[in-house]
């Protein structure tokens, strides 16, 4: 498993939309759709980890021979 | 009449002279394959039995090595599982004693056993050299002396066979116990326990030996020094090689090692070869199975691992105890018989 | 090689995106994070391949019992992800979750490390035996 690049970068990107977003929004009043942009915004990055961190557990039992 | 009474009186004059004729008791079977073709002379007698001995150690060397590399590679293991990650220092430590110690236990009980049957057999052959050698001194007229050396040596060569037997060896079992434990989970008291009970069979060794060596310079029998290189060399050679009682013996055996060379009493030359002969190969056994040991201590301790390492070291200290063992019950009976040789002075 | 320069890189310009984004996102921060920890951890792992195939040729090479060595390995994968685990919830404040972590880790540390006590155990009774 190596390192992702682009990941990062799209986590990064994900969370720069998501916190202009949320400012835009904010700005113009409707708080609880910047509050579900944010949700949404950790909801997607989650996902991603998820899926990340299953990989890692996967290779350290194959590795340390669970 | 007359003539009878003369013939009679040459006849008891020609006992005592005849009785000079002693036989020494066989090398019994432990011995047989080492004893030397030349029993006359006690000098070449000994290089061929050294010869011999040294020619025997490949096997010994080899199966040492085995073991030392497999120690080696145990130590190797727990060292870089322990750089990879911290957590497991504990269990990797107790896991790398345990192996370690599994690996040395086979090979030091059989060398415990090697030893236990050395001493054994030296003090057989003794109980049956001695008397040989006492009537011999006493019909040279050194009755009283004979008799005392005699009991001396009895009593001190049955000393220690019940120290050895009671005493030392479970206490080089307890020693390896204590060793193996502190070793797993790092108690100081336990090391601490360890080094004492050590200091406690060493003292005991050098104890047993140190009277015995008193009791021969009160007897009068070991006497007077010289100053020639081949017997510094001895006693050099005897305190460096030998652990524990090294020290011990050599000044023990200086007087007499002056007046072994000049011995022409056959029967005693065959003696100290057979003795030496029974001695010498389990002794060179273990002592190459001690130096490996010390140096595959050295190496571990490169690593760091110094847990492993003091387990390494406390299994080769057992073997150094058993090596002084052997040695003090061989140069026991060497000594006697060499007094008995010289005679009373 | 060219992994290390890779997660190397990697990892600083996540340092300086998780101040970007942490300004006004600290959960996405957080969440980035983790992702190149978890990452980071694997480009580790990758390296270590050949040290325990090395490990088990020592183990074959000094004719040691078998289990020992997989009973270390399995320790040591179990400390790497709880103290990779406690590092982020240290990280995020959850110190007891942090505690919860470091519990669980040396408690399953110590089911394992159970049978070579045991075998620890024989041993002794083995020496002594023999006084």
């Amino acid at each position: 498993m190596i390192m992702e690049v682009d990941l990062i970068f799209k986590i990064a990107a994900i969370g720069i939309i998501v916190s202009i977003l949320n400012q835009v929004l904010s700005r113009s009043g409707r708080e609880e759709q910047a509050t579900m942009t944010s949700l949404a915004g950790l909801v997607v990055v989650l996902m991603m980890l998820t899926q990340k961190i299953a990989e890692l557990f996967d290779l350290v039992k194959s590795l340390f021979q669970f | 009449m007359k003539l009878l009474a003369i013939l009679l009186c040459l006849l008891i004059l020609a006992l005592p002279v005849s009785a000079l004729e002693v036989e020494a008791p066989t090398v019994p079977e432990m011995g047989k394959q080492w004893m030397p073709h030349n029993t006359q002379s006690l000098a070449e007698g000994l290089l061929e039995l050294v010869q011999k001995g040294i020619l025997s150690l490949r096997p010994d060397l080899k199966e040492a090595s085995r073991v030392s590399l497999g120690i080696l590679a145990a130590v190797l293991m727990i060292c870089t599982v322990q750089s990879v990650s911290a957590a497991v220092k504990t269990t990797a430590e107790l896991a790398g004693t345990v192996a370690v110690a599994a690996m040395l236990l086979l090979s030091t009980k059989s060398m415990i056993r090697l030893a236990a049957d050395t001493i054994l057999e030296i003090g057989a052959y003794g109980k049956l050299l001695l008397p040989v050698m006492t009537t011999a001194l006493a019909a040279q007229g050194g009755i009283s002396g004979s008799a005392a050396l005699y009991a001396g040596t009895a009593l001190f060569s049955s000393i220690l066979q019940s120290a050895m037997n009671h005493v030392l060896i479970p206490g080089i079992y307890l020693y390896l116990a204590l060793g193996t434990g502190s070793s797993a989970t790092g108690e100081s008291l336990l090391k601490k326990m360890a080094q004492t009970l050590k200091g406690f069979l060493g003292w005991l060794l050098k104890g047993i030996l140190g009277v015995f060596t008193t009791y021969l310079a009160l007897t009068g029998v070991v006497s007077g020094t010289t100053d020639t290189t081949a017997l510094k060399a001895a006693k050099v050679t005897m305190s460096t090689v030998i652990p524990v009682v090294g020290s011990v013996l050599s000044d023990a055996s200086e007087a007499v090692l002056v007046s072994a060379g000049l011995m022409k009493n056959a029967a005693g030359i065959y003696g100290i070869l057979a003795t030496l002969a029974l001695f010498l190969h389990p002794f060179l056994k273990i002592g190459v199975q001690y130096l490996i040991l010390r140096v595959t201590a050295a190496i571990c301790s490169v690593f760091g691992s110094s847990r492993v390492t003091e387990l390494v070291e406390a299994f080769s200290d057992g073997l150094g105890l058993l090596l002084g063992m052997t040695a003090s019950a061989c140069v026991m009976v060497f000594i006697s018989t060499v007094c008995f040789m010289k005679g009373v002075s | 090689m060219a992994v290390f320069w890779k997660t190397a890189a990697g990892i600083l310009t996540a340092v300086v995106l998780v101040l970007a984004v942490g300004k006004q996102e600290k959960d996405l921060a957080l969440m980035l994070t983790m992702a190149v920890c978890v990452m980071a951890v694997g480009a580790a792992l990758s390296f270590l391949e050949p040290v325990i195939s090395f490990l088990y040729r020592l183990e074959e090479l000094g004719d040691l019992q078998s289990g020992v060595l997989e009973i270390l390995l399995k320790i040591v994968g179990i400390g790497l992800v709880s103290e990779i685990a406690e590092m982020i919830c240290k990280d995020s404040g959850n110190a007891s979750l942090a505690r919860g972590m470091e519990l669980l880790g040396s408690a399953v540390i110590l089911s394992l490390s159970l049978p070579i006590l045991e075998t620890f155990l024989d041993l002794i009774q083995r020496i002594l035996g023999e006084i």
